[in-house]
Order: C-alpha cells, then structure tokens, then sequence
C-alpha cells in the first residue's frame, strides 16, 4: 500500500497539470454531489423534533370542483372538521396532529419590554406526540385545553429568554398577537429545518376557524405504525374522500383527490398547490439527471487524465505483465491507484461541501423562505458520507474503466518496448 | 529433456499492406544450466525468438515447451503465472519502474506470486540486493543510479523469484565495456552457482564467445 | 498545414472523441440551462396593472372580544369600523404617507388565488367570467394605482369603485370570454345566484400573482362594501423614495388603536423577494450547474492539451526551426481545439431539436426562436472555456527553445 502511494504521488509530481486537473475535477465534481445531496438529504432524513420523517404522512388540502363546470374550483386547507373527516382515525396510524399548515408570523411582548416577531405554530395536542420536542420545563398543553381554547404557550427556549430574560418562563404570562398568553412549558429550540414541527412559540390550535365549508388553515400530520404501508392509509383516505363526495354533492360540489396525505419527500419538494398533484418524480428524475451530468463530464475528464498518465507508463505495464502480472490485475491497480487519487479528490470535495453548506445560508430554506444551516451533526452522517463515497466510487469505476481496460490489452512485447 | 524446445516455429507478423516474416521454422533446445548466446544482425528475429521463449509472444507455427510444459496449451494467466514462476527478464534498457525504489522494484515479481508474506518478500529482496552488492541503493530511486547499477537492480529483478530460466536482451548494450564485464560475470555466476539456465541475445562476439554456445541468426534462420 | 492538422488529430482519435463527447453533453446543459433563463425572461412580466414603488403593507388584526387586552365599546357608534378609521386617519398624517387604502387579497406576490366566478348575457347567451378575486376600497385602487385598459387613471377607476362598481380585467388564456371588452357597463351576477347582482365597470389591466406567472387568466376587483366586510390588508404609499424615513417615523401607537392594529408592516419588496425565491433558487442552481460544466470543459482542455503539448515538443522544435511562428503554434493549438468543437456542434442541435419538445410537454410555451438563438450562445461559451483551456499548453508551446528541445532528443 505504502508502495503505490509513493508511486502515485511520484507518478502525479511528474505530470503536476494533469495532476491538479484530476484533483480539481473530482473534488468539484463531489462537492457539487454533495451539495445536491444534502440539501436533498436535508429535506427527508430524520432529526428530532421530526425524528420519524420516514414514518410521516402529512394530510393536506381541500380541492372541490363544481359538479357542473370543472373550472369552476376552490381549494385550500383543511378545516378541523374536514381534516377529521378525512384523516381521522385511520387503521395503522399511531399518533396524529391537527395543526395549522402554516405558521404564523405574530407579535409578543413579555417581561422584558420590547415588541418582536415570533414563528407561532397553532396545533392541537397529539402535536406533542407526533413530534419529539425535548421539553426543558413544566408540561404540554393537553386535549382539554385545547378543547377550552385556553391561552396557554409552550416557548422555545430562546424565546422564553427573549421574552422573559433570565427569568423561569413558566408561570409568566405574556402578549402574543394582542392577547394575553400564560406559559405553560418551554422546549429546546428546533432548527426551521424541520418544516412541521418547528416554531417558536406553540399554542392551542383555534379549532373553530373556517375559511368556508370545509376549509381552514389545518392540515393532518399522522405518524404511522411500523411497517404499515402508506399505500393502505391512502387507500382509506380514498375512501373518505368519496364519502365526503356524497356529503357535498347537496352544494354542487365535489372533491379531487390529489394523492394526499403526502410523504416527506412531497414535503420536501415544498409543495404548496392546493389544488395539483404534487409530482416527485420529476423533481426526482431531475436530480437523477444532475448526479449523470454531475459524474459523467468530470468523468470523460478524468479518464483523458488517466489515459494520458498511463501513455507514459506503457512501459512499466510490459514489464509487469512480464514478470507475470495478469491482465485483470493490470486493470485492478489501475482502478485501485486512481480510486485513491479519486477519494482524495472526493475528501476534499467532501470537505469544501460540508465547509459550504455551514458558510453559505442559501441553500436550506423552509417553504417559507427563511433561510437556514444544518447542523453539522446533520450533514455529518452515515447516509451522506456513505454517497459521497459512493460518488466516488462511480466516478472511479466510470473514469478508470476505459483506459484500465485498455492497459490491459496492451501487448507485453509492445508496451515494453514503447517509449 | 531439454529445459526448452522449440520446434518448428515461425512467426509472421501480418498489417494490411505487408507481411513479414521474422522467423521461419526455428528448432532450438536448450539444456538444464546452459548459458546460450544468440547473435545475428538486427531485424533477424533473435529479439522475436527470445519474446517467444519468454512466452510475451506467440509463434505463428510451432510448439514451444519449457520445463516440460507445452506453452501453447496456456491461456493468458496460466502463461502470466508460468512466467512469474519460472522465467526471468533482462533487458537492454533495464526498464526499471522509475516511481518505484531500488527495493519494490526488485521485489516486483513476488508481489505477483501468492502465498508470500510481506515479511518473506522483503527478506527475499535483501537477499538478492546484498548478493548483487548493491542493498546500500535499497532506498533509491532508479534515476539516482549508474547503468551498472541500473542493471544490477534489473538482474536482481529478473532472480528474485527465483526462476530456472533467464532471458537477456542485449543486457550489456546500454553499457560501457567496464560495466558490461561486470555484468557479464554476474550473469556467469549466476549460471555457474545457482544453475539457472541463461539466453541471451547479444551483439557482443567477445561477451558470446565466453558462453557455452552460440546461435547465430540470419533473416529469421538459424544459420549456425 | 491544414491537412496535416486533421491528419494529426486523426491519430488522437480516441481523446478526441471523449473530447467531443464531453462538448456534446456540456453543450447540450448549456443550452438547456440558457433556455430555461431565456424563457424566464421571456416569462417576466410584473403585475403590470399596479404601481408598487413607494408601498408598504401590513396585516389588520382585531383583538377578539374574550382576550383580556379587549376594550369594550360604550356605545354601538363606536366599532372595529372606527377604530380601524381612526388608525387610517393617523397613519394619513404622517408626512411621508401619500395614501393608505385596505383591502383583502388585494396585494400580489401572495400567492393565493381566489377564483371567482361572473356571469352575464352577451348577445344572448350566459358567459361566465372567472378571475382571481381582488377585494379593494377606493384607496386601495388609489394607493396601488391601478390603471384602465383604455387609459382610464386610478381616480377614475377609485371612483367607479366607491360606486361599487367591479371591475374585470385583460388575460392572456379564458376559458368562456372572448371579449371582456364586451363585458363593460353590463349587469353580471356572481356564481349561480342571479339575484345577486354587479356592475361591471371599466376594463383593467390585469395583476398578476407574481413576476413569472406563466398563464395569467384575468383579475376580478371587487368593490369592498365598507363596514360590511372587514379588511385583512392595508396598504401604504409613501411619498416617492421616503421609504425608510416612513418606516423610522412610525411608532407602534401609530399601529394600533382601539381592538384594531397593525401588524408586520414591510416594503412590498421583501413579498417580492419571497415569491420569486423559487426562480432565483431555479437561477442560481442552474447558474451552479453550468459554471461546473464549464469549467470542467476548461480542466478537460487544459489538461489533455498539456498532455499533447508535451508529447509533440520535437515536432513543435522542429516546426520553430523551420520557420513557424509562435503565433503559428498557438493558432495551430487553437483551431484544433475549435474543430473538435465544429464536430461537436452538429450533435448538440440534433440533440437540442430532440429536445425542443419537452417545454410543451411540460406546459410550458416557450417560443422556438428562443430555443434556438441560445445555441449561439452556447457555442460562443464553448469556444471561449476551449480558448482558455488551451491557452496555458499552447503558451508553453510557443515558449519552446528549439535547440534545447531537440537536443534534448
């Protein structure tokens, strides 16, 4: 091993342009990989308060259409009531939250004086059971009080000092929206990154609120059994959306159905249209397209590096072959030598990604807007660093194929004798 | 037995417009522990014979056996392994591996053969360097080196594994006449001590004169 | 020479071939990146109808009658109404502010699309005219400064408004009205309800949700029954360019008054920005997406041409001492790389026309001039990264001392 490294680098410091090429275009190359992976990456993987995103369906929208003119639609979210209706009770679903789609935006004063915007998110209390939010002090809202309308908070920690400085926030009331609020709990703060279940302050969701029949600001976030397939818990949402049909067909309506509830990669893609079918697999295959391109050109690159690296080396490959290398062997430590040079590249590449992703705060934003940086610990895991190496592995195996194979045709008479 | 046997070997080389032919019907054995020399003048084919003994090329018509094994039954690793085994290469410009040291170069052929530990080859290597005087250079790389010690280097390659057979291409051709003598009587001394059986293709009357027998070639022939 | 040339890179067939490759492929992302920005451009058409330099909005809240800061009125005189008055008449006091007018989804940039269906005979039968639903008092169409198809000024048009008159407004696609046109000075009733009567006003032009709305199917402005509906927006006009001295100037007392206030008061810009964030988004990976191509094309070059410069430095001694000039060998460098391109650039139209199809299967109507003229400027790029990859190696080529060079051989 120690062998073949002092032979690349010798091998590389001879020919240092083709060299810097190599490096340059594998580490641009996997950094660009990385970098449209993780944002990928970051949108689906799991990380508290959205632990189970794997398990997540989200059950969203409303999209009714005249029974007389199909251009004639309304669609928004749900009502509390339609969300019940439709979602509700559902074979295979662990926990599920009503909570508003959006969040809201609102005033709060506390203690401490002045007056700031905070991320509101109104939710019922099978919220807390969805999400693991890490509850810093007193407790959660119950089904009670959400049933009461009772104005009571649970606080982010960076909010109960915000509002409150270093006081126990719990106990305290303050001023969100005009009206008056009493904490209840505060919880740790949560990365906007997790679009459902982030916020600042957390209150009783207003259960009443209706846009027109039907709608509202709620939507369904159901957290689904083990190994239950979310096929079957569309299948029975089908089905009550046809009796919802028969429900509203006295107002000349009926609904579409636009494959909701939806998985996190729907999420993810920042679907917002009430009233369209969101389509993954575009926005999948286009990613597909741009990993190909991603790999494909640097690889054309750096299999013209490597052939031009091994033009000068024909020589040594007679020798070799003379002293009774085989032919697949040839082949093997040339992919095996520039699988190094490649993962070098791709450490590198790897590296500038994860440098990239902490500096640079436009890539991650919330459908919102909001832009936001992971967490290290985030990008830092098996997943990520186990497509980076994959990345590099492909690169490797597309680039060195050629002229490794070519190498190893090369006839020992021949090779030997060429200069 | 004849360590090597060659019968009826010819070999054409065919491209599009031309066909030439480089040997023609060449019958050639030599014995356990002989030390050959072939001459002729260039383009005669001697190179074409000892690739073809080497087993790096085939003959167009003709058996070739060595060690009694018929060579042309072998498929391209059998021949690859064959060759890491049994034979040895010397050649004119040493064509030693110029990003390898003194050391990983001589220890190439090992580093095909399985079953050794790194232990074993690096003991193999040493063996064979301070046999040949030349393990102070272990460290070195080809370009540090004189052509004498190139060639040393490249014989102890061509011995590490230790073959029955070593063929020498003009092994003293890149050589002033003090170096080349030295070489020489390396190369008798490995025939004389350990036996090994040495061809050698040479343009040197004098360096041929000193082995057991001369080949001569002509126009793919042998003549003598 | 010429000959010679292509004799040569003949011999380097194979490289060659992966270069032209590598230019297909390249070339064919930077046409499709610089059409996706072409039709970006060709789709940016702001909200035409609307003035929104110098506007500032924010949401109306009311404080609900069971919170403990709700102010009970004395008498049924006083209301959300008034309070939501007496706000607007102090905001107007403010010396920057030039309008204040409230409205409800009266302000783009949000998204939301209310349909909203008209109906009215035209020559006999019912046409139905759906737009999207734009509530608005008389200052808010002054505030915005909508504009009249037919010239009409926004005090015309506010006029019409606090009559209570609709207004409907061009499109580019409907899906029943031929000629709204038509539609002007008649009675239209709403939804299915025919009892339920409007004037429709002038003609307007139209505002768009957003910048980049591909299809744009009309706006429906519907007078806002004063204290019957409350609004939910308010908007600003600040005198021209006073933006941030507003902004500086307004106290959160001028927020508030009674059980109505203001909230999240902000430049018509940052909804902007929001809006568009999916295009710039769009922009910006593409942008990412064709520099990287780019310079892979520029690494590919610099590197193989390097490669080829070193193998052929007797050959290039050799042409020194015959005569060549460095001008000769750079030129010689270049046009090789520039024929690799003329071999590529068939591939990349054939590939590009393959292509063309797929904006209308996406929906999208991009007009095939468009397409087209990118191909230019794609080759125009190709050939400026090829110029810079090989602008190093032929560099060092003309550096060759043809002494040293050939003695070296």
């Amino acid at each position: 091993m120690k062998t073949k490294l002092i032979q690349i680098i010798y091998d590389m410091r001879t020919q240092p342009v083709i060299a810097w090429v190599t490096v340059i275009g594998t580490a641009l190359s996997i950094f660009l990989i990385m970098t449209v992976v993780m944002m990928q990456q970051v949108g689906i993987m799991s990380f508290a308060p959205e632990s189970h995103r794997d398990r997540m369906l989200y059950g969203m929208f409303l999209h009714k259409q005249s029974l007389e003119n199909e251009n004639d639609n309304r669609s928004a979210g749900l009502s509390y009531e339609s969300a019940k209706k439709l979602y509700g009770e559902l074979d295979g679903v662990e926990e599920i939250s009503y909570q508003y789609t959006d969040l809201d935006r609102y005033d709060a004063k506390g203690t401490t004086g002045g007056k700031f915007t905070v991320d509101t998110r109104q939710t019922d209390d099978g919220f807390w059971r969805v999400f693991d939010h890490k509850l810093l002090d007193g407790r959660y809202y119950d089904a009670d009080e959400v049933a009461a309308k009772r104005r009571v908070a649970v606080l982010s920690e960076a909010t109960a000092r915000k509002l409150f400085g270093g006081e126990n926030a719990v106990g305290q009331h303050f001023e969100l929206d005009h009206n008056d609020y009493e904490v209840i709990g505060v919880v740790a703060n949560s990365s906007i990154l997790a679009s459902m279940a982030y916020g600042e302050v957390f209150v009783p969701a207003d259960y009443d609120k209706e846009w027109t029949t039907g709608m509202g600001p709620f939507m369904a976030a159901m957290l689904i059994k083990e190994g239950v397939k979310f096929d079957d818990i569309r299948r029975q949402v089908k089905t009550r959306y046809a009796e919802y049909d028969s429900e509203i067909k006295s107002e000349g309506m009926k609904t579409v159905y636009h494959e909701s509830p939806f998985d996190q990669e729907v999420i993810n893609t920042g679907h917002r249209g009430s009233n369209i079918t969101p389509d993954t697999s575009s926005s999948r295959m286009m990613r597909y397209i741009i990993y190909a391109i991603l790999l494909i050109v640097p690889a054309i690159n750096l299999s013209s590096m490597l052939h031009s690296r091994l033009r000068r080396r024909v020589s040594e490959i007679g020798v070799r072959r003379a002293f009774g290398c085989t032919r697949a062997r040839i082949i093997t430590d040339i992919v095996a030598e520039n699988l190094v040079v490649t993962v070098v590249g791709g450490m590198i590449g790897f590296a500038l990604g994860i440098v990239f992703a902490q500096c640079y705060d436009g890539l991650y934003t919330d459908p919102t807007g909001t832009a936001a940086r992971p967490a290290l610990s985030m990008l830092l895991n098996w997943r990520i660093i186990g497509i980076a190496f994959g990345s590099c592995f492909i690169l490797n195996i597309i680039s060195a194929a050629v002229p490794a194979w070519q190498a190893g045709r090369l006839n020992p008479v021949e090779a030997i004798n060429a200069k | 037995m004849s360590l090597i046997e060659l019968n009826g070997i010819s070999k054409v080389y065919r491209t599009k417009e031309i066909e030439t032919t480089a040997l023609e019907n060449v019958n050639l054995s030599v014995e356990q522990g002989e030390f050959l020399s072939i001459m002729g003048p260039s383009g005669c084919g001697k190179s074409t014979l000892l690739n073809i003994i080497g087993l790096l090329d085939k003959p167009t018509e003709g058996t070739v056996r060595l060690i009694d094994t018929d060579c042309n039954r072998l498929g391209d690793n059998a021949m690859s392994h064959f060759r890491n085994t049994n034979l040895g290469f010397v050649f004119q410009s040493f064509h030693l591996i110029p990003s390898l040291d003194v050391a990983s170069n001589v220890e190439l052929p090992l580093a095909y053969r399985g079953g050794m530990s790194a232990a074993e080859r690096r003991e193999r290597v040493d063996e064979v360097l301070e046999r040949l005087g030349i393990s102070h250079r272990k460290k070195h790389f080809p370009t540090q080196l004189s052509g004498g010690q190139c060639q040393r280097v490249a014989i102890a390659r061509a011995i590490v594994g230790r073959p029955s057979i070593v063929l020498a291409d003009e092994p003293t051709g890149n050589l002033d006449s003090k170096m080349g003598a030295e070489v020489m009587s390396l190369l008798h001394s490995l025939n004389a001590d350990d036996g090994i059986t040495i061809v050698m293709v040479t343009h040197n009357e004098a360096q041929a004169q000193q082995t057991d027998r001369i080949v001569r070639f002509f126009d793919g022939r042998v003549i003598s | 020479m010429k000959r010679k040339l292509i004799q040569q890179m003949r011999n380097e067939w194979r490289s060659n071939l992966w270069m032209t490759v590598e230019l297909v492929i390249v070339g064919v992302v930077i046409w499709g990146v610089f059409t996706v920005f072409a039709s970006i451009a060709h789709l940016h058409q702001p909200p035409v109808g609307v003035d929104f330099n110098d506007i500032y909005f924010g949401n109306v809240g009311v404080v609900s009658k069971n919170a403990s800061t709700y102010k009970e009125y004395p008498d049924t005189v006083h209301s959300i109404y008034t309070d939501l008055e007496t706000l607007i008449a102090n905001l107007r006091t403010n010396p920057y502010v030039e309008n204040v007018g409230t409205g409800n989804n009266a302000i783009p940039y949000n998204f939301n699309y209310n349909g909203m269906s008209l109906n009215t005979y035209v020559a006999d039968t019912v046409q139905a005219y759906i737009g999207n639903q734009r509530m608005m008092d008389a200052d808010m169409v002054r505030t915005l400064r909508l504009t009249g198809f037919n010239g009409e000024t926004s005090e015309q048009l506010a006029e019409m408004v606090s009559e209570g008159k609709w207004l409907i407004s061009t499109y580019d696609r409907s899906y029943y009205v031929n000629d709204p046109a038509k539609w002007v000075g008649k009675e239209a009733w709403i939804g299915r309800d025919t009892t339920d009567v409007v004037q429709i006003g002038v003609l307007i032009n139209g505002i768009r949700r957003a910048d980049y709305e591909p299809v744009f199917n009309g706006t429906l402005v519907m007078s806002y029954p004063w204290r019957v509906w409350f609004p939910n927006e308010l908007a600003v006009r600040v005198k021209p360019g006073k933006g941030r001295e507003f902004l500086a100037s307004v106290q959160a007392d001028d927020l508030e008054f009674g059980n109505v206030y203001v909230s999240n008061l902000q430049s018509i810009e940052n909804r902007k920005t929001i809006a568009h964030r999916d295009v710039i988004t769009l922009v910006r990976n593409l942008s990412a997406c064709a520099a990287f191509v780019l310079i892979a094309v520029f690494l590919g070059f610099l590197g193989s041409f390097w490669y080829r410069t070193q193998q052929r430095i007797p050959e290039l001694a050799l042409r020194k001492v015959n005569g060549a000039t460095d001008t000769d060998l750079f030129r010689r460098s270049i046009s090789e790389g520039l024929i690799l391109l003329c071999v590529a650039t068939p591939f990349i139209v054939g590939i590009a026309a393959l292509l063309s199809d797929l904006p209308d299967d996406l929906g999208l109507t991009l007009p095939a001039w468009l397409m087209w003229s990118m191909i230019p400027v794609t080759l125009v790029l190709l050939a400026l990264m090829i110029c810079g990859g090989i602008w190093l190696p032929a560099r060092k080529a003309m550096k060759i001392n043809p002494a040293a060079a050939l003695k070296d051989q």
